[in-house]
């Protein structure tokens, strides 16, 4: 007898069998599907946790070899020239009687427990300060961004229109008034003609002294009040933060309008609007679906890094307007060499620049998949 | 185009809201009688065994209850409070006596073990204000007097026991919140955000960098004050004026004489008190960093070189200039010194003789504090006269203390504040002794003629007895000061608000500023 197991021809193949097994044999030679959109992101973040290390090394560094004793402003010159014992005291308490490198390294311990240390200035926790003082910029920054990309972009786009007529050289005008004024004069004029003058928005602070701040839930009082069913303190506060926001939307139109524009006219004279005009599509589709979209991209990038700039706070603004802010917690941490405050807030800034990046890339690799693809 | 047109629309509306949204009553609030003050602060503790900048004075007065007190703004009578005073013949034994019933904000009965434990705490947990007690033991007697025992005749007791670093603090709840007697004392952070005291104030809220709010104590025993709450706010100097004529303040702390003289006197009234502050130029007499700044026949030159009334005339109305570093206000302060006159031939002999030869010298001065980049030009245009070349380095607050505190300076411009009106406390003016002390690269006896010229007349301020004598002791001293000391006195301010003039009994003290439970309207 023979040996069927080797000699045997393969049984015949059912219809079925046959087309399963091509399904097998085709999905064995079949290119692997890729994800270069999720693969980016993941490869993103992972940058990004590098960079807030990279942030936090310089900024830990740069803060601790000023060469000025943190303690000094914290010791009156009576203790500091007959009291060594409270002195050294002071400065064990502040951590200032400890290396460097092992600062470092208890700073780095602490901040993966988020931890910032304490602030000599304040004597909260860094965490609890800046988790007080971000909402009240964040709280202006949104409004502030809002208001800069909607008006930057319709006279960003309305210049590139009507290129080279008389609006575009006005709005032009605008735009460089807007870069070349200092921000500080800006808001004080702000202050003293719209308060002081005509009375049309109130004063610095959040809220008028008499009211109470409704109860903290997101930090943001107009949130606050509203999730609070507070009518009047919404008000009230809607008129204190609209004037800083004005003053700041106005320092920012500038350069966001000369960059639409740019962007806009750009986009007009590429390859595909000029396709699209010469199809016959009406003037109108062409500047939304073709220069509008393409100039997205641009103005996503630019409009990303200005929202990093207002969440990093503006000290100016925020010192005139009394809006007690990051901006203005960053400059009295410098002022007062508040060490453990300096660096937690060049921190928190730096990690508000990373992940707005991180995201804003994101979104340009799902706008443009020539990106995620790349 | 159309949409963006509409979404701007949109925009507008809300910034019309937004102007329509002033003032009025937040229903969740109620209507209750708010005193808003705008300050610069300056604070680094609101722990009042800690706390020992204009800020936390000014709040702790109106939270914490001390056993003795001012009344006013007048310094110079100590008045009862929480205790009652008597000091033995040789002041070195105080004791007090507790004076009728306080409570404590949690309704609590202010004890003699709440202030024994009080002023153990300022002693032991090694902050800023803890000198005051230095060389004072402090014993309960019974449960209704306690004394303070100094090892040698402190008759400045009294003052010291005024000054807000000696608030009364509840023992149980500071304690509870890890409090110790020991520096490793915990409570700092408990007692920033909480008060425990009797004053007719607590806190509400605070943020030590932007607002601090007090309400009511509800148990305070004293007279009940106007307003139900008070808001401290920290503005910037250059917007408080604003501020205060557009109605979002009552009260201005830090209005400059230029702005001051520019409101509508029927609306705005201005309330003054003498500071306690003196300006003066400080020399560095460490050799090897002050260089020239150490000789002194250049320190005389510089005190010959400056034409002091126009000092005066640039600081404003009501500056004063005492001859020596103790304030006006103070006894023992002294009005002139032959040693401090505008004299530029004067100052060229010393100059002469003193070996300068022409190198720029630098002065350091603190760049937030109103004026003094001016006065610092003025002193280095008057000096630059007689052939002195002064650079000018301005510097942040801290960068200052700090370049100080090293020796690092030539020249800087500096101030005290009392933390008590006695003279007793400008003893830090005078040379370190190093058996108390220890070693110092400072001006210390033993390492300079000029500091073992000043020591007799140091030990006979300290060892005075009675009130006369001790008043010509510290002026002896000042004037030695004046002829061999490495210090200039420029100026004493004068201090002022600015206030609404429908507010009633404002007083600025010359130690904690405003009392604001006397504030009505």
């Amino acid at each position: 007898m023979t040996n069927t197991a080797e000699s045997a021809e393969p049984a015949a193949q059912s219809p079925e069998d046959g087309a399963a097994t091509a399904r097998k044999a085709g999905a064995d030679t079949a290119p692997k599907r890729r994800h270069p959109l999720a693969r980016y992101i993941i490869r993103r973040f992972f940058v990004c946790v590098l960079l807030v290390w990279g942030v936090g090394t310089i900024t830990f560094f740069l803060t601790n070899v000023v060469p000025a004793d943190p303690a000094a402003a914290l010791i009156s010159d009576k203790v500091a020239k007959s009291n060594p014992e409270i002195v050294a005291a002071i400065r064990h308490r502040m951590g200032l009687d400890q290396p460097l490198r092992v600062r470092y390294f208890i700073y780095f311990r602490n901040l993966l427990h988020g931890d910032l240390g304490t602030s000599s200035l304040t004597t909260n926790p860094v965490s609890r300060d800046l988790a007080r003082a971000f909402p009240a910029t964040l709280e202006l920054s949104i409004i502030v961004f809002v208001l800069t990309v909607l008006i930057s972009m319709f006279l960003g786009l309305l210049a590139a229109i009507h290129k080279k007529t008389l609006l575009d050289k006005i709005i032009q005008v605008f735009s460089l008034f807007s870069i070349s004024m200092p921000g500080f004069w800006v808001a004080m004029l702000a202050f003293y003609i719209f308060f002081f003058r005509l009375h049309w928005f109130s004063g610095g602070g959040r809220l008028d002294s008499s009211l109470v701040p409704p109860p903290t839930v997101t930090g943001m009082y107009l949130v606050d009040s509203l999730l609070n069913d507070d009518p009047v303190a919404f008000t009230n506060a809607l008129s204190h933060i609209m004037l800083p926001a004005l003053t700041l939307t106005f320092l920012n139109l500038g350069s966001l309008i000369r960059f639409c524009r740019q962007s806009a006219i750009e986009a007009e004279q590429s390859d595909y609007t000029l396709g699209a005009r010469a199809k016959g599509l009406p003037s109108r589709t062409v500047t939304i679906r073709y220069v509008f979209r393409g100039a997205s991209l641009p103005i996503l990038n630019m409009t990303g890094l200005t929202f990093g700039a207002l969440l990093s706070g503006a000290v100016l603004t925020e010192t005139v307007f009394s809006w007690h802010g990051i901006g203005e917690y960053a400059y009295n941490a410098a002022t007062s060499l508040d060490l453990n405050g300096i660096m937690g807030s060049g921190l928190l800034v730096g990690v508000i620049y990373i992940f707005i990046n991180f995201f804003v890339d994101i979104l340009c690799g799902i706008l443009d998949p020539r990106v995620r693809v790349q | 185009m159309r949409r963006l047109c509409a979404l701007a629309v949109s925009v507008m509306c809300c910034v019309s809201l937004g102007a329509c949204g002033n003032g009025g009553n937040s229903a969740k609030g109620g209507a209750s009688k708010t005193l808003t003050i705008d300050q610069t602060f300056a604070l680094s503790s609101m722990d009042p065994q800690r706390a020992f900048e204009a800020t936390g004075y000014e709040v702790n007065h109106s939270v914490y209850e001390t056993a003795l007190t001012y009344k006013g703004s007048d310094l110079t009578k100590i008045e009862p409070s929480v205790t009652t005073y008597k000091m033995n013949d040789d002041n070195t034994v105080l004791t007090l006596t507790m004076n009728g019933e306080h409570k404590f904000s949690d309704g609590k009965t202010v004890t003699v073990d709440d202030i024994v434990y009080s002023y153990q705490r300022l002693q032991a947990i090694k902050g800023n204000p803890s000198y005051l007690l230095d060389g004072i033991t402090v014993k309960k007697v019974d449960d209704k007097s306690l004394t303070l025992t100094a090892k040698s005749s402190m008759p400045q007791m009294p003052s010291i026991l005024v000054a807000p670093p000696l608030s009364i603090v509840e023992k149980s709840v500071v304690e509870k919140n890890g409090g110790k007697l020991s520096p490793e004392d915990g409570a700092e952070k408990y007692l920033t955000d909480n008060s425990v005291g009797s004053g007719p104030y607590m806190y509400d809220k605070v943020a030590t960098d932007s607002s601090i709010i007090l309400k009511r104590n509800p148990y305070y025993t004293g007279d009940k004050p106007y307003y139900d709450r008070i808001v401290l706010n920290n503005v910037a100097a250059t917007s408080q004026k604003m501020n205060l004529e557009g109605g979002n303040a009552d009260i201005a702390e830090n209005i400059s004489q230029d702005e001051s003289s520019k409101m509508d006197s029927n609306s705005f009234a201005k309330v003054s008190g003498m500071s306690l502050s003196t300006w003066f130029l400080s020399f560095n007499t460490y050799a090897p960093n002050a260089g020239i700044a150490a000789n002194t026949d250049f320190v005389s030159a510089m005190k010959h070189a400056i034409d002091y009334d126009k000092i005066l005339e640039l600081i404003g109305p009501d500056t004063q200039r005492p001859a020596g570093l103790i304030p006006f206000s103070i006894s023992g302060a002294i009005k002139s010194d032959p040693n401090l006159t505008y004299d530029p031939a004067k100052a060229k002999e010393y100059l002469a003789k003193s070996g300068y030869d022409g190198s720029e010298v630098k002065l350091i001065y603190s760049d937030e504090t109103a004026h003094l980049s001016e006065v610092a030009q003025l002193v280095q245009s008057d000096v630059k006269k007689v052939g002195i070349n002064i650079k000018l380095d301005p510097q942040t607050p801290a960068n200052r203390l700090s370049q100080s505190r090293e020796n690092k300076t030539q020249i800087s411009i500096s101030n005290w504040g009392a933390d008590y009106p006695d003279p007793a406390n400008y003893v830090s003016f005078l040379p370190a002794d190093p058996a108390k002390d220890g070693e110092t690269k400072g001006w210390s006896y033993g390492k300079s003629d000029t500091a073992d010229a000043i020591k007799p007349y140091a030990e006979a301020a300290e060892n005075a007895k009675d009130e006369d004598s001790r008043i010509k002791a510290y002026e002896d001293l000042q004037h030695k000061l004046d002829e061999v000391g490495p210090y200039i006195p420029l100026y004493q301010p004068s201090s002022f608000v600015m206030i609404k003039s429908s507010l009633k009994n404002v007083t600025n003290n010359g130690i904690w500023g405003i009392d604001y439970a006397a504030v009505s309207a």
